[in-house]
């Protein structure tokens, strides 16, 4: 089985890669990092023994899905899609240059549909799985990381279109929504809740890659979360400033 | 990701400022750790602030932090980046940890004859502590298995080091308490396995003199071997157990390889309990339930290699019981014809100055000596105490005692080891500050252990 990766060189990616090698995945990675990539491809090759195919890439330029399919096409073409790619920009307020929300929005949604598209075919052919990741931040409008919220917003939306091609076409389409991790992207952040374990979320994610989970949320309380804060009246959602 | 905006100006990669505690409990301070996942992070330009790497954070002295300073967390570089099955070397990164290192190991048939003796130390901590295993004496420090390092400094960016190249470098790192720089990769030198079980025998004995004489007889040949003592001052001083280990050819059938589970204890955990049992009246109580306890188990068993390596792994308690207050674990090398003279004066001065000790070991040790590693040829002692006024009023003259014998302390074992008594101890210890500041001007990486010892 031949799995791509997409932002794998560190965080909740790093951890769903080792977990999919453990599992006997061969892999393809894709980060932005090249040496950061080629510790993670060798340390998996030398752990598990599996093939493993490093792409350095920068996913908000065009080039990088054209590599990423001839690695995938060497391991013998794709047959799962993960997609924990994306990130948060300091500066990300409503009416900040342009050219940040523009870059956020190809990093957190153009880049993940543009690889599911190009790789749709091959997986309708061999009854994949895609899944993707949104963010509890897209619940609702925050004064800060508008572009990235936004973005997440949008790509839970799509992935609900993808579910329904999905099901007529027999492409399993999960996608996962994050509380707070303890990655990166969350260290050092002042938090109102605690920070659940990357790893774990990824050896979950491995178990149910057979399964018709649809939307999930991680840990399964911010799904409860998320509802409370949709329903909240506007002004006190404002004064909570989640 | 994160990324920043193109501002131009210095941006410090994202902190948490924490409280840091030695895991004897001696110091308690707060600092910004930082835990740089990518090596850009932690190459990073820190805008000249003092800064310090991080493994575990298993030492008893305070080596991985400093006061209101940047502790670079190691622990997300845990990878393992190449393996020759044929030279038996390994390189991996600085902070996976020795359980980690010793599982992907065995399961190849290698082995690391020394490794410290908790899974969660990580390799990096262990080069930068020069730490040694279960039977110095065969098996020297884990210095003798490193090859070669990567070593990140500003002033230099990333360098191989090793004994071929920069061996100057490499003689200030292993044993220099991570003062010299980043330690990003080691490569190791493995050795065959000879079994994953291991045949456990405990003889009992009643005196550390005793101990002595069965230790000198059989080091040369046993895998591991080391005596415990009580050393609660009390009548019953002294009597304890030799345990040597020797691996076996064939598994017992039916059992796991691996039967630890491991209890996760970090400094903090190890401080949780505001409550200290050791100490007073309440050692004397523990310990004869212990001994009684020891005194019902078999005296010879089949345990796996997980177990024996890692004693405390699956059962945290001795640390636990020590409490918020902590405890003080002294380490010496004491030279050969200084040993019974040690074991002799130890117990009088314990039984005249009762401070709250608990336990006592002894292992013989051989290694090649450095400038500020814990190294040389003679029998280590180790006592651990609990931090309390009477062992506080017993520590001063212990050191003058151990200084008197030519006694040689581990640095990383006492958070509250005296500069002059370093000094005294080490008469290298000024070429290694001499050497320090020649390669290092700025002195970047410092740590409390560093301050304290003015290095």
């Amino acid at each position: 089985m031949t799995t791509v990766v997409v932002g794998a060189s560190a965080g909740l990616g790093r951890r769903l890669a080792f977990r999919l090698a453990e599992a006997g995945h061969d892999l393809v990675l894709v980060a932005r990092e090249a040496r950061d990539l080629a510790a993670v491809a060798a340390d998996l090759r030398v752990r598990f023994g599996v093939r493993v195919t490093g792409v350095a890439a920068d996913v908000t330029d065009d080039e990088w899905l054209e590599e990423v399919a001839c690695a995938a096409a060497n391991l013998g073409g794709v047959d799962a899609l993960l997609l924990p790619v994306g990130g948060v920009a300091a500066g990300d307020t409503p009416c900040a240059e342009p050219r940040l929300g523009e870059l956020l929005w190809r990093l957190n949604y153009g880049a993940v549909v543009a690889c599911v598209a190009r790789f749709w075919p091959e997986l309708t052919m061999r009854g994949g799985v895609v899944v993707g990741f949104g963010s509890i931040a897209s619940v609702r409008g925050r004064d800060a990381n508008a572009a990235y919220a936004a973005a997440k917003r949008g790509l839970a939306t799509w992935f609900e279109s993808l579910r329904h091609l999905g099901a007529q076409v027999g492409v399993r389409v999960q996608f996962y929504v994050p509380g707070y991790i303890d990655t990166g992207q969350a260290f050092g952040l002042p938090l109102k809740l605690p920070k659940s374990n990357p790893d774990a979320f990824a050896r979950l994610v491995v178990k149910d890659l057979g399964y018709e989970t649809g939307v999930r949320y991680f840990p399964f309380f911010w799904r409860y979360i998320c509802v409370a804060l949709r329903l909240m009246p506007w002004g006190i959602y404002r004064r909570l400033r989640f | 990701m994160r990324m920043n905006p193109a501002s131009g100006g210095k941006r410090l990669p994202p902190a948490q400022a924490e409280t840091f505690v030695s895991f004897d409990g001696g110091v308690v301070v707060r600092a910004a750790r930082l835990r740089p996942e990518r090596y850009r992070e932690v190459e990073a330009d820190l805008a000249g602030q003092p800064r310090i790497a991080r493994g575990g954070g298993y030492s008893y002295a305070a080596a991985s932090f400093l006061r209101d300073a940047l502790v670079q967390d190691m622990r997300r570089f845990d990878r393992i980046l190449a393996f020759d099955p044929e030279q038996l070397t390994v390189e991996v990164e600085a902070g996976l940890t020795v359980g980690d290192l010793l599982s992907f190991a065995v399961t190849r048939g290698l082995w690391l004859p020394v490794v410290p003796g908790y899974p969660l130390i990580t390799v990096g901590g262990c080069v930068a502590a020069c730490v040694h295993g279960k039977n110095p004496r065969r098996h020297g420090t884990f210095l003798g298995h490193v090859l070669a390092l990567t070593l990140f400094h500003p002033a230099y960016g990333l360098r191989r080091v090793s004994p071929e190249d920069l061996p100057e470098v490499f003689d200030l790192t292993c044993g220099g308490y991570g003062l010299t720089g980043v330690i990003e990769t080691v490569t190791l030198q493995l050795t065959p396995l000879t079994g994953r079980f291991y045949r456990v025998e405990r003889q009992p004995i009643h005196s550390l003199e005793d101990a002595l004489d069965l230790l000198d007889e059989e080091a040369d040949h046993a895998e591991y071997i080391y005596s415990f003592h009580d050393a609660s001052p009390s009548a019953t001083f002294g009597r304890g157990y030799v345990t040597r280990a020797s691996m076996t050819a064939d598994d017992p059938p039916g059992r796991p390889v691996r039967s630890g589970h491991s209890v996760l204890l970090d400094a903090r955990r190890r401080a949780f309990s505001p409550v200290s049992v050791w100490g007073g009246w309440r050692t004397g109580l523990i310990q004869e339930i212990f001994w009684r306890c020891m005194a019902s188990k078999a005296v010879s068993r089949m345990m796996p290699w997980f177990d024996v390596e890692f004693p405390f792994a699956g059962s945290p308690e001795y640390f636990l019981l020590y409490g918020r207050r902590g405890l003080v674990e002294c380490q010496l090398i004491v030279p050969y014809d200084g040993a019974r003279d040690m074991a002799r004066e130890l117990v009088a001065m314990v039984r005249r100055l009762r401070p709250d000790a608990v336990m006592c070991s002894l292992k013989y040790f051989r290694s090649e000596p450095g400038l500020l590693r814990f190294s040389g040829d003679g029998v280590c002692l180790t006592i651990d105490l609990a931090r309390t006024p009477a062992t506080l009023h017993f520590l001063p003259e212990f050191d003058a005692l151990a200084m008197q014998l030519g006694a040689v302390p581990n640095l990383v074992k006492d958070s509250r080891l005296p500069r002059a008594t370093v000094e005294a101890a080490y008469p290298s210890c000024g070429e290694f500050r001499r050497r320090l500041a020649a390669y290092d001007p700025e002195r970047l990486y410092r740590s409390e252990l560093s301050e304290r010892l003015g290095l």
